[in-house]
């Protein structure tokens, strides 16, 4: 059974899409069976992955009935991938939250990995309860924006209301912080109390540690997305790939800790 | 086995995605009955169904394709299907290219257009 984590946050560009796909690539990398999954209308994660789209085989085609998954799932060399679908962004009227709010869980329960990494669409939307259902974990991504913080709380009470209702079991892992500014290789005094203050904030509504690895700001990811490559196949070397790295070991580490699963 | 009504692409369009999801699972479920089913009941009396598909295409009066003839088929696919997606690109960027120097030497051409027309 797959262990299925959304890495989550409201507010767009903060590095939800890249953390996804660090994670995708290093833990395919490490030999584990992953499925990245592009809720995003802005089809970010696709985009960054060297694969081919079939625009009729995507996210989308998949929800609505039209398609099995595993016409839509497209393999890369370290991970497989179900493509996004811009016309997601019509979710909440082409889908309905009584009758599909589950459907990307049962999907994924018939699919045979060992994380599942789902990338959350930013703003509020049905492809949000859809991935808090289907979760067991979801990582909450911020930067230094006070935007970062919006939709939170609501995110939290979202995932309560559905825990009670028994449709979920999804808890949250903990928040990371991205996009670190440094200076002279430390954390820049100007950000270092607002990054502490933002994951106490988060802390305090998600009720879940902050991730002690924090992945610091680099051009290398910019450059990286561009040729569709992982940082860490672009230039292992860098802060950015050298934390990613460590918080890969740190999820896994946490999630054994939680519930004696070794992935 | 009881039948599975297979329905249209119209009649798909008119179903909700719950219940096209459903459908599919039944139809799935369906689909790999039949093919147990088939194999079962095939395995009394024939072949295997490896000989099975060859006799029936020896019956529709086609031949079995020989290994290397198919692995060769499937080259001349993939190199045919990558040359004209490196052509495709190669329009694309050098199209992108032209339209960029377009623009960014827009007033000199003009000017050059000028002085010939």
């Amino acid at each position: 059974m797959a262990i299925v984590i959304t890495i989550a946050n409201q507010k767009g560009g903060v590095g939800k899409t890249t953390t996804c796909r660090e994670l995708a690539y290093i833990w395919g990398k490490q030999g584990k069976k992953v499925l990245a999954v592009d809720t995003d209308p802005q089809k970010g994660l696709t985009l960054r992955s060297p694969v081919e789209e079939d625009k009729k085989k995507t996210l989308k085609a998949v929800l609505e009935g039209y398609i099995d998954p595993e016409e839509a799932i497209i393999k890369t060399k370290y991970y497989d991938l179900i493509p996004g679908d811009k016309r997601l962004k019509n979710s909440s009227s082409d889908f309905s939250i009584s009758e599909d709010k589950a459907a990307l869980k049962d999907i994924l329960s018939g699919l045979n990995y060992d994380i599942v990494l789902i990338d959350a669409a930013p703003g509020d939307s049905i492809l949000y309860d859809m991935s808090y259902i289907a979760s067991d974990y979801i990582i909450v991504v911020a930067d230094s924006s006070p935007e970062a913080l919006s939709g939170i709380a609501e995110m939290y009470n979202s995932v309560e209301r559905y825990r009670k209702e028994g449709l979920t079991h999804a808890s949250f892992l903990g928040s990371l912080m991205c996009r670190v500014k440094m200076a002279f290789g430390h954390p820049s005094n100007l950000y270092i109390d607002r990054y502490n203050e933002l994951s106490s904030l988060i802390k305090d509504t998600i009720k879940a540690e902050p991730f002690e690895t924090y992945i610091r700001d680099t051009d290398n990811c910019g450059t990286a997305n561009g040729y569709k490559m992982a940082v860490n196949e672009y230039n292992k070397d860098c802060c950015a790939a050298l934390d990613y790295m460590k918080l890969a070991d740190e999820i896994l580490k946490r999630i054994h800790d939680i519930s004696g699963k070794e992935v | 086995m009881e039948d599975f009504k297979i329905l249209t692409e119209e009649e798909l369009a008119a179903l909700t995605s719950s219940q096209r999801r459903d459908y599919l699972k039944k139809k799935k479920e369906y689909d790999n009955k039949a093919l147990v089913h088939g194999t079962l009941a095939e395995s009394n009396d024939d072949p295997a169904p490896v000989h099975k598909v060859v006799s029936e295409r020896k019956q529709a009066g086609r031949k079995p394709i020989p290994p290397d003839q198919k692995k060769q088929q499937i080259h001349l696919t993939v190199e045919a299907s990558t040359k004209r997606a490196l052509e495709e690109f190669a329009k694309r960027d050098y199209a992108r290219l032209l339209s960029r120097y377009i623009d960014n030497n827009l007033e000199t051409i003009m000017d050059a257009m000028k002085r010939i027309y």
